[in-house]
């Protein structure tokens, strides 16, 4: 009870930690992903989409359900051989540091566009990396009672979004259903960046004091998710319609342009103040499992060189938020992560669970 | 271990501080325009193509300085964009301009002819400017209605405010915002109406409502035709309607009626003919009546009251239908967008040509009066 | 850490009890004398007393005594007294017995101990005891006759009520200790003494309730307080600065508290106080973040004055941490956040000053600063002329002159008050250094780098632990139950459970007594 050890975590911290997978670059331009190919129907797209996920997680939980002390590269280390599995580990950290570098560069461009204009892109990321590493380095105690703090940031949002609607249309939702399940199934593919969260139960599954409730948590997470993103997406669509909605890069934004409250006036800039604490999140809880993996990877030790490590980790997703030159290129890399998490989120636990039932088959059959 | 890290978080803030802040703009350094006006100018040639003209941009800005004694300079500029204009105003003002505080826009006639289109998108592409920001068409030249000169008010900005900000509490003119025209204007089922401000002697008024198709000015409509638009619409209306009791050409009574308004709609669809269902629901507070007959169960003379307005109001809308559809050819009332949420995919293409023009629209009037006043 | 500061001092440090081994003292009175007279002959506060024991043959006796330290109606009553007058013909004695007569029947203070050896003799002389030597007799006795001038007691500087009591500790540890008896009845309070400070010789009574606390804390602590090698405690503030968990955290990962029933309500829920003679500040270990913002008034009054006290304690931290920097935010960098209406008179005023908006804070917030530590040191006289000056002269000249715009004098106003109406005066000095860091970051970085700062400052504290225990506890890790007690404070009836955030072992603390049940039933 005295001194926590600082890599464990509550399952409620669990769930906040899924939660704060992916509020981040993901969220702030799905209505418009969502309605490209489905029109008015794209919050149909949204709630379906929510599936993916939750088959991914059944599959994760099932896998580490048969190593729970292991986290990935452990786990790949232990079925295919040090070669191999490092390959695999690798595919891992870099998939999770590109995820961190988009959801920071999207985070500090919108920064440089709404707040800061003549401030250089470099110094902002600068500032954002310094909070992260500093988050990242005592442990992953510290990442889930942030989560924990900063999640109810998540809902006081939401509620602000409740006096735009005096100026909106439902009708724009109507007729629904028209566009037709291929469509719909079409934006589904479209939003697969906003899936990615549940690759990280990789890493955070062994820290977890108990773990019988995992699939339970997951679901509340997803639950949430998904309730965020289906309100989100039909808020766009009453207030701006599909037509508007295709010209405006980030919707979620401007769904606070529309009205003024007295006091706060202008509640775009007051979001964009939470914004800055939301979008942490997922920044620091990849960082942290590309981190923790990296130390993995090169057989370092945990309580001595983490720190080292993270400040590491912090350098290479600067250097890298660094690289694409404008918003554009940022969304085609995030299209692609987007297929990337079909092979790290579902690709990998069928791949880990098809090498340990072989693994399983030879040792009874010695 | 943790020491060095410490000192190299230093180092590094350290070098980010004394390098500068760069977006500090102090408030007393800035020129805000509250208040844009937009013109068109011709081209010297008379060419009428949208992309050769230039454009007048008149800004009414605040004075800060406590010496000088009117509160708000109004300056001109004129150029092939708006930007440009933006240039033209930065050679001369001593101080940086910051637009995120513009409170509201004013459209000249002739440049809400051609298209308001160009206009809008570099007000909507500022991730400063709020989308709630008033918008008006001005009778004339919006420049000079800028620089009409106003007695009793601060600014004349302070004054189209505040007048369009009330507008639609008591006299059947929407409020228009920045936001309602863009949508309005790039969705293919809906039209905006936006209100008409003319100058006065002493000030600036209301003079009507200017409809619009997409974003195209096409007709006026004075103040009596746009009572009976918004009451067709159904958002918002608020109002006094005036009434006359006729019994056998004698007029009996008369008064006015504080009214609130919604609206609901149906579409019947047969084949290709659409029939639309306006049932508008009227409830009214009597504010006004010179027949001192009581207005008790006894008397019939609130129902008397309601069936006048009600005829009224019938007759003025069948009018304004038949009008709407001869002459304006465009929905001005926004009643598409029900059928529209019925058979979407199919009208979309359609909604543009003609299809307004060959529907039937009934308007069906509800009117009730609740509450008399103080006085029986 | 320790080693860090004293590396070689060891040996200087060491006083008397350490020099040669125990040596013991003879029989002889002159002896005696003779081997004390070496200690205290450069004190000439020491005053050693001869007279003679009435008895068969006549005993030579000597007491030996610090002035002032002492209550000398004691002595003179108790002690010598008796000792000059004995009747030998009451009772028969020989030598063997001298020593239990005079301390069964004839000596009649409260504390007695005997003690054989110089080194320990020497020491409870400097430590204010009265040593009684008798010839003959080769142990000294020594009595607890301390007393002298010490401070009534009186109501506390810092830690003010109106609906509470208002006992504030003194510097006398028994004094203290008794406080606490008084108002905690319980059997199992413990008391446990540690003297501490290799010359000071300070008492530390460490006191905790022994079947409520989690032993692992109460050992911590005492563990920590074993390992305090200082020559001078002069407060608890020293010993604060020894045992917490990091010195390098911008907050107070202590409680100091200067009332009896403060202590007595933080006992009750597990935690350990520390109290030292000399001090009128006691301290409690673990301290949670929540403590800081919360005041003993709450506790005394109704629910509903309670809930609105904290909620406006919080609005206080946070407008004394970061309104001035919200003020640079968005008079420089965010002026679209500003209400159109308020924005044309700002910046008239702004229009008259010629500094930027970060020059003006910071020039107020220094004088603001120097006026506080003036304020401190200020005799009372001359206490009404601090106010003349710093507030009309300095704020009605400062706007007059056009150094700064009125609207700052309201901001900087309004945070330096603010910091006062936090409860814990630690924590009303950290928010003093918080604000310049705020400034700093909102200068720069505008409204950008002042969530920036919030957000560092949050995990900062999220990393806090305070002896073991996180410091930012109830708020993360997240505890629904001790919600109760943060920001709100709900009805005294929901609080049947000690709080979890501290360990304890004994859970329950109130009975399912409602008054409305009760009255049901009759």
């Amino acid at each position: 009870m005295k001194i926590d050890t600082s890599f464990q975590i509550t399952d409620r911290q669990f769930i906040f930690i899924l939660i704060g997978g992916a509020t981040g670059a993901g969220i702030l331009s799905l209505p418009r992903l969502a309605t490209q190919e489905a029109l008015q129907d794209g919050w149909i797209s949204v709630l379906i989409s929510a599936f993916v996920p939750l088959i991914s997680l059944l599959l994760i939980e099932r896998l580490c359900r048969i190593y729970p002390k292991y986290s990935l590269s452990e786990i790949t280390d232990k079925l295919f051989g040090k070669f191999v599995g490092r390959i695999f580990t690798l595919g891992y950290i870099a998939y999770t540091i590109l995820i961190v570098s988009t959801s920071i560069r999207v985070f500090v461009e919108i920064t440089s566009l709404y707040i800061l204009q003549r401030t250089p892109t470099p110094v902002i990321l600068c500032i954002y990396v310094i909070f992260i590493i500093y988050t990242i380095m005592n442990g992953s105690t510290l990442v889930g009672r942030f989560n924990e703090l900063v999640f109810y940031l998540l809902p006081v949002s939401l509620l602000l979004i409740l006096p735009s609607f005096t100026a909106s249309t439902y009708t724009n939702l109507l007729p629904i259903g028209e566009a037709g399940l291929i469509n719909i199934l079409k934006a589904c593919f479209a939003l697969s960046y906003s899936y990615s969260r549940t690759e990280l139960i990789f890493v955070y599954y062994p820290m977890l004091k108990q773990k019988t409730r995992v699939v339970r948590d997951g679901v509340i997470a997803l639950g949430i998710i998904t309730f965020v993103n289906v309100f989100i997406t039909i808020a766009s669509i009453v207030i701006f319609g599909t037509e508007v909605l295709q010209k405006i890069i980030w919707p979620f934004i401007l769904l606070y342009k529309i009205v003024d409250i007295p006091v706060i006036e202008r509640l775009d800039l007051f979001f964009l103040i939470l914004w800055t604490a939301i979008a942490a999140r997922p920044s620091i809880n990849y960082s942290f499992v590309s981190s923790y993996s990296i130390t993995q990877f090169l057989n370092l030790k945990l309580e001595k060189h983490f720190s080292a490590v993270s400040i590491t980790t912090g350098i290479i997703i600067f250097v890298v938020a660094l690289i694409p030159k404008n918003v554009q290129q940022v969304f085609n890399i995030i299209t692609y992560l987007g297929y990337g998490y079909f092979i790290a989120g579902i690709g990998y636990p069928i791949i880990f669970l098809l090498a340990s039932l072989f693994l399983k088959g030879r040792t009874t059959k010695k | 271990m943790n020491k060095r890290i410490l000192l190299l978080t230093v180092c590094i803030i350290m070098l980010m501080l004394l390098s500068g802040c760069w977006d500090a703009k102090d408030i007393e350094d800035l020129s805000i325009p509250i208040v844009g006006g937009y013109d068109l100018v011709k081209n010297s040639t008379g060419e009428e193509s949208s992309m050769g003209n230039k454009v007048a941009v008149t800004g009414v800005f605040p004075l800060f300085s406590p010496d000088i004694v009117s509160s708000a300079t109004i300056a001109t500029n004129i150029a092939k964009t708006i930007g440009e204009t933006r240039t033209k105003r930065a050679l001369r003002t001593p101080q940086q301009q910051l637009f995120g505080v513009l409170q509201a826009v004013v459209y000249g006639e002739e440049l809400a002819e051609q298209g308001l289109h160009n206009y809008l998108d570099i007000l909507y592409r500022n991730p400063h400017i709020k989308l709630n920001l008033f918008v008006a068409i001005a009778e004339g030249k919006a420049e000079e209605l800028l620089k009409n000169k106003i007695t009793n008010y601060s600014n004349i900005g302070d004054y189209i405010l505040d007048l369009l900000r009330n507008s639609y509490k008591e006299s059947f003119i929407p409020s228009v915002t920045l936001h309602l025209l863009m949508l309005k204007s790039y969705s293919t089922d809906k039209n905006p109406i936006v209100p008409i401000i003319k100058a006065t002697e002493n000030g600036v008024s209301i003079a009507g409502v200017g409809i619009f198709k997409a974003d195209k000015l096409i007709a006026k409509a004075g103040i009596e035709e746009a009572r009976i638009i918004s009451l067709l619409r159904g958002e918002k209306v608020e109002g006094i309607i005036p009434f006359t009791v006729k019994d056998e050409e004698e007029v009996i009574d008369k008064g006015s009626v504080n009214i609130k308004g919604s609206r609901k709609v149906d579409v019947l669809r047969k084949g290709n003919d659409f029939t639309f269902n306006i049932n508008v629901k009227i409830n009214g507070q009597l504010i006004e009546h010179y027949n001192k007959k009581p207005l008790d169960k006894k008397s019939n003379l609130l129902k008397e009251i309601e069936n006048s307005i009600k005829l009224d109001i019938e007759s003025q809308c069948i009018d304004f239908i038949e009008k709407m559809q001869n002459e304006y050819k465009v929905d001005c009332i926004d009643i598409t967008r029900y059928a529209m949420a019925k058979w979407r995919s199919e009208l979309k293409d359609k909604i543009d040509q003609g299809f307004i023009e060959n529907v039937t629209i009934k308007a069906n009037i509800d009117i009730e009066i609740l509450r008399n006043g103080e006085l029986e | 850490m320790f080693k860090k500061l004293f590396p070689k001092k060891q040996k200087d440090i060491s006083g008397v009890c350490d020099k040669s081994g125990d040596v013991k003292l003879p029989a002889n009175i002159t002896t005696k004398l003779n081997m004390l007279q070496k200690y205290i002959e450069n004190s000439s506060d020491i005053i050693v007393r001869s007279f003679i024991i009435k008895a068969e043959q006549d005993i030579n006796a000597a007491v030996i005594y610090m002035q002032g330290v002492i209550d000398t109606q004691f002595l003179n009553q108790d002690i010598i007294k008796p000792l000059m007058k004995f009747n030998e013909k009451e009772q028969s004695f020989n030598d063997n017995n001298l020593l239990d007569y005079i301390t069964k029947r004839l000596v009649s203070i409260g504390q007695i101990k005997k003690k054989a050896s110089l080194d320990e003799t020497v020491q409870c002389i400097y430590d204010g005891l009265t040593v009684l030597i008798v010839n003959g007799i080769s142990e000294v006795i020594v009595f607890d006759i301390r007393g002298g001038e010490t401070r009534t007691l009186d109501e506390p500087l810092l830690d003010r009520t109106i609906c509470g009591p208002r006992e504030g500790f003194v510097e006398s540890l028994t004094t203290n200790i008794a406080l606490i008896r008084r108002k905690l009845r319980d059997t199992n309070l413990a008391v446990e003494k540690l003297i501490i400070g290799k010359r000071t010789r300070t008492d530390v009574a460490i006191m905790y309730i022994k079947d409520i606390a989690n032993p692992e804390i109460v050992n911590e602590v005492l563990n920590r307080i074993k390992k305090i090698e200082m020559d001078g405690i002069l407060s608890t503030g020293y010993i604060n600065q020894f045992i917490e968990d990091n010195p390098r955290s911008l907050f107070p990962l202590y409680r100091e508290i200067e009332r009896a029933d403060i202590a007595v309500a933080e006992l009750l829920e597990g935690r350990v106080v520390i109290i030292s003679d000399q001090s009128p500040l006691a301290i409690v270990y673990p301290a949670l973040f929540v403590e800081m913002l919360q005041a003993a008034e709450d506790y005394s009054t109704k629910t509903q004055q309670g809930i609105l006290m904290r909620l406006f304690r919080y609005v206080a931290f946070f407008s004394a941490v970061s309104l001035p920097a919200l003020y640079i935010s968005l008079i420089s960098f965010y002026q679209e956040l500003i209400p159109y209406e308020l924005l044309i008179p700002i910046a008239k005023n702004r229009s008259e000053v010629p500094f930027p908006a970060v020059v003006e804070v910071l020039i107020l917030e220094i004088v603001v600063q120097i006026i506080f530590e003036a304020g401190l040191r200020m005799p009372s006289p001359l206490g009404q002329t601090m106010g003349v000056v710093a507030g009309i002269i300095l704020g009605q000249a400062i706007v007059s002159a056009s150094f700064v715009s009125p609207a700052i004098i309201i901001v900087a106003a309004t945070a330096t008050i603010s910091t006062f109406a936090i409860s814990n005066f630690c924590m009303a000095i950290t928010s003093r250094l918080l604000r310049l860091i705020f400034i700093a970051t909102a200068a720069v970085f505008g409204i950008f780098g002042f969530t920036m700062t919030w957000l560092f400052l949050i995990v900062h504290l999220a990393n806090q632990s305070s002896m073991g225990v996180p410091y930012f506890a109830p708020y993360a890790p997240f505890n629904f139950s001790d919600l109760k007690d943060s920001f709100i404070r709900s009805s005294i009836f929901s609080f049947k459970k000690r709080p979890e955030s501290v360990p304890n072992i004994n859970k329950r603390r109130q009975g399912n007594f409602r008054r409305g049940e009760q009255d049901n039933e009759n």
